[in-house]
C-alpha cells in the first residue's frame, strides 16, 4: 500500500512539473531538444536571443568544477563569470541576462584552469 | 619681300598707332566680390591721335569656368549715334590663338588690329581651337557718323562662378581682348592701329568660394569605441575665438573620428565645437581610480620643505591637467578635487557638477593640436576653437579631453611643443605620476567569479598582483533575483577601502586607495560580496557583471587588469 502511494504521489509531483522547467538532472532524465548536446562536453542554450533569462545545457566530461564564462562577443571582455560544481553529462541550469546590455555576447564553459571545452553565442535584446 | 616691306613700313605703323580698345568692371570692388555676384563689363574705344572709326569689330573671350555670361546691352548711357547699329554673337568651347610671329617679327597679343587683319581674318584655320573652358563674343557696331570715343559701347554682365574643384586657384585674366578691327568706312581709312587698353580683367579678392572637402580630425582615446559618440557645431567665427550667430552645420563623428563636410566657404573663419554626447553610456568611466590619485597626489602636494612647506609644488606633466583636473571650479587643484574624484569613483551623489560623469554629462576640453595645452592670451589652456580653409589647407587636427579625466585615458594627451612639463629639465629628472598613468599599464591576473554558496551567492575579487595602492571595480546584480547583504574587505589593516551601493541602480562600486601610496592592498580574495536570492538557483550565470576594474601602483603605474 505504502509503495502504491508512493508512485501515486510521485506521478502528482511529475504531472504538475512544466516540461522546460528540468533543475536536477539525473541519468535518466530527458533533455528537452532545444538543449540535446550530442557530444560528450559542450554547452548550449534554449535560445541565442534573451531578454531575461535562459535555459543552458552544461554537458561536462566528468565530476568537477567547471567555469561560464559571459563575453562580449566583439571584444572578447570578461563581463560575467560563475564558478560551479557540475556532474557528468547534462547539466541544465540558466543563464540571467537581466543586468547585460543589449548587445551579443559569447558563453564560454572551461575547465578550473580556463581551458575552453565548449563555446555558444547569444544576444540580449 | 612681305618681310622687308612689314619692316620697312613698321615704324610708320608705330607713328601711326591711333587708338585702343579698353574692357573693364564698373563695379565697386573696395570690398572685393562674392561668388554668384554679377559684374558688368564695359567695352569703349580710347582715343590715341585722330582714330574716327565708323565700324567697329571686335572679339574678345572669358573662361567659362569662372563666369557666367548673363546679358549684354549695347548703347547702354545712350552716346552712340541714333542710327548705329549693332550685332552681338557669342560661341562657347572657343579659344583664340593670338599670332605670335608675323613676317618673321614678333606680334603682340595686345596688336588687336594686327591680331584682327593676320591673327584671324586672313589667317585661315587655326585662328580659334576648341577649348571647352572658354568662350567667344563677337560685337560690330557701325554707323553713317562716328563712333563716339571713351564712350561705353556695349555691357556685357557676367555672374561670377564658384571655382572650387574646377582646377582654378584664383581668378585672374578671366577675360582677354582678341582682336580689333576698327575703320572709318566713309573715308576708307583702312583698319586704324588698335592697341589693347586693358587686356585682361582680373578679379582680386573673390569671397564665398567654396572650400570644397574640409576634414576636421578627432584626436582621443576614446574615438577608437566611441567615435560616433562625438559630435560637432561649425559657427561662423567671431573675433579671434569666438563664435557667432547659430551653428552651420551640425552632426556626429563618423567612425573614423572624421567629419567631412563641403558646406564651408574658402578663407572664411569658422568656430568649430566638439563634445561628446550626453547620452554617452561611458561617461562613467571617464574619471577612474588613477585619475583620483592624480589629482590627489596634485591636490594634497606641498612645498619642497616639507608639511610646513605651502608652496605649491606640481606632479603634473600638462599644463592641461590643471583644467581637467578642476573638478569643483575654484581655480585651482586642491585637495576638495580629490574628494570629488574619490566620491565619483566611489559613487557618490551630489558631487560637482563640473566634471564628466552621466549626471553632470560631458565636460569637454577641446582645440587645434598645434595649440592645445599651450596657454596664451587669445586660447584659454591653449583651445584654440577657429579653423580657416584656404585653397591649401583644407584638414585640421583637433584634440578632445573630458574635465575629470586627468590620465587622458578617454581624451587626447597634448602634443603641441611647449604643453608638457617634461620637456623642461626639472620634470625630466622625475617619473611623474601622470607620466607612469599614461605609460604602457602593466598586465595583472585577476580572478573574479560567482558562486553558490550555502544557497546565497557570492561574489569575489581575488586579486593577485602585489603592490597595487588603489583599485576600483564597478559591480551590477539582477535585483529581481539577488538582494546585497553584506561586503566583505580583506585587504589588510590600513587599507582604506570604499563600497558604495546605488541600490535603486543594482550597482555597487567598491575598491581601495592609499592616497599615500604608502600601503598595498593585501593580495587574495580581497573583495566579497554577498547576494540572498528571492528564488531556488542552481547557478549563478550572469547575476552579477562588472563593468570597470582598473588599479593602479604607488607610483602611478597603472594595472590593467586581465580577468581570464
Amino acid at each position: 500500500m505504502k509503495k502504491l502511494l508512493s508512485i501515486l504521489a510521485l506521478l502528482l509531483v511529475l504531472g504538475c512539473t512544466q516540461d522546460e522547467e528540468f533543475i536536477v538532472v539525473d541519468e535518466n532524465q530527458e533533455v528537452p531538444e532545444a538543449l540535446f548536446i550530442e557530444d560528450l562536453v559542450g554547452i548550449k542554450l534554449s535560445s541565442s536571443i534573451v531578454s531575461d533569462r535562459v535555459a543552458m545545457n552544461v554537458k561536462l566530461p566528468s565530476d568537477g568544477n567547471y567555469r561560464v564564462k559571459i563575453r562580449h562577443s566583439m571584444t572578447n571582455e570578461l563581463i560575467s563569470q560563475e564558478k560551479l560544481t557540475g556532474k557528468e553529462g547534462d547539466n541544465i541550469l540558466k543563464v540571467y541576462v537581466n543586468t547585460l546590455e543589449k548587445s551579443s555576447y559569447k558563453l564560454e564553459l572551461t575547465k578550473e584552469n580556463h581551458t575552453v571545452v565548449g563555446v555558444t553565442l547569444f544576444s540580449k535584446f | 619681300m612681305k618681310k622687308l616691306l612689314f619692316l620697312l613700313l613698321l615704324p610708320f605703323g608705330l607713328l601711326a598707332q591711333q587708338g585702343y580698345l579698353s574692357h573693364s568692371y564698373i563695379d565697386g570692388d573696395s570690398n572685393g566680390f562674392v561668388v554668384g555676384q554679377e559684374i558688368t563689363v564695359k567695352f569703349e574705344g580710347i582715343q590715341g591721335s585722330g582714330m574716327t572709326p565708323d565700324r567697329v569689330h571686335f572679339d574678345f573671350e572669358w573662361n567659362n569656368k569662372l563666369l557666367e555670361y548673363v546679358s549684354h546691352t549695347f548703347n547702354p548711357t545712350s552716346g552712340l549715334p541714333s542710327d548705329a547699329q549693332n550685332s552681338w554673337t557669342m560661341w562657347n568651347g572657343y579659344r583664340f590663338n593670338p599670332l605670335n610671329f608675323y613676317a618673321g617679327v614678333a606680334v603682340a597679343e595686345s596688336d588687336l588690329d594686327l591680331q584682327y587683319d593676320q591673327g584671324w581674318l586672313n589667317r585661315g584655320e587655326g585662328s580659334y581651337s576648341s577649348v571647352a573652358d572658354w568662350s567667344v563674343g563677337r560685337v560690330i557696331i557701325q554707323s553713317a557718323s562716328d563712333l563716339p570715343l571713351s564712350t561705353e559701347w556695349i555691357y556685357v554682365k557676367f555672374r561670377i562662378k564658384d571655382r572650387q574643384g574646377i582646377g582654378y586657384d584664383n581668378y585672374n585674366n578671366v577675360t582677354d581682348l582678341n582682336f580689333a578691327g576698327f575703320e572709318d568706312i566713309s573715308t576708307s581709312s583702312g583698319l586704324y592701329d588698335v592697341n589693347a587698353g586693358t587686356e585682361n580683367i582680373s578679379l582680386a579678392n573673390v569671397s564665398g568660394v567654396n572650400a570644397g572637402n574640409v576634414t576636421i580630425n578627432l584626436n582621443s582615446a576614446a574615438k577608437s569605441q566611441y567615435a560616433t559618440d562625438f559630435t560637432y557645431a561649425i559657427y561662423a567665427a567671431d573675433g579671434v575665438n569666438g563664435r557667432t550667430g547659430n551653428a552651420i552645420e551640425t552632426g556626429n563623428f563618423d567612425a573614423n573620428g572624421q567629419v567631412i563636410t563641403s558646406n564651408l566657404i574658402v578663407d572664411e573663419k569658422y568656430y568649430v565645437e566638439i563634445k561628446v554626447s550626453d547620452q554617452a553610456t561611458w561617461l562613467d568611466d571617464v574619471l577612474t581610480i588613477t585619475d583620483a590619485f592624480i589629482i590627489f597626489k596634485q591636490g594634497n602636494a606641498t612645498g619642497a620643505s616639507g608639511p610646513g612647506d605651502t608652496t605649491s609644488q606640481n606632479t603634473f606633466d600638462y599644463s592641461l591637467q590643471y583644467l581637467i583636473g578642476e573638478l569643483n571650479n575654484s581655480g585651482n587643484i586642491t585637495p576638495a578635487d580629490a574628494y570629488q574624484a574619490l566620491g565619483h569613483v566611489q559613487g557618490v551623489e551630489g558631487l560637482s557638477e563640473w566634471f564628466t560623469n552621466s549626471t553632470n554629462g560631458s565636460k569637454n576640453v577641446w582645440g587645434r593640436v598645434e595649440q592645445l595645452g599651450v596657454s596664451t592670451n587669445d586660447y584659454y589652456f591653449g583651445q584654440k576653437y577657429i579653423i580657416e580653409p584656404t585653397d591649401a589647407v583644407k584638414s585640421f587636427n583637433f584634440g578632445h579631453a573630458l574635465i575629470g579625466d586627468v590620465d587622458f585615458s578617454h581624451g587626447y594627451a597634448p602634443t603641441a611643443e611647449g604643453s608638457s612639463f617634461s620637456t623642461t629639465s626639472q620634470a625630466q629628472a622625475r617619473m611623474s605620476v601622470t607620466s607612469r598613468a599614461l605609460s604602457q599599464a602593466v598586465e595583472s591576473n585577476l580572478d573574479v567569479i560567482s558562486e553558490l554558496i550555502d544557497g546565497k551567492v557570492h561574489f569575489t575579487i581575488n586579486l593577485q598582483e602585489e603592490g597595487v595602492v588603489g583599485t576600483q571595480f564597478n559591480i551590477n546584480y539582477d535585483d529581481t533575483i539577488l538582494t546585497l547583504d553584506n561586503v566583505i574587505f580583506d585587504t589588510g589593516n590600513t587599507m582604506t577601502n570604499f563600497a558604495n551601493h546605488k541600490q535603486q541602480q543594482a550597482k555597487v562600486n567598491i575598491g581601495s586607495l592609499d592616497q599615500s601610496g604608502e600601503v598595498s592592498i593585501k593580495t587574495g580574495n580581497a573583495y566579497k560580496l554577498i547576494f540572498t536570492p528571492n528564488e531556488t538557483l542552481q547557478n549563478t550565470s550572469g547575476l552579477v557583471t562588472f563593468k570597470l576594474t582598473e588599479g593602479i601602483k604607488a607610483d602611478g603605474q597603472k594595472v590593467q587588469f586581465i580577468i581570464k
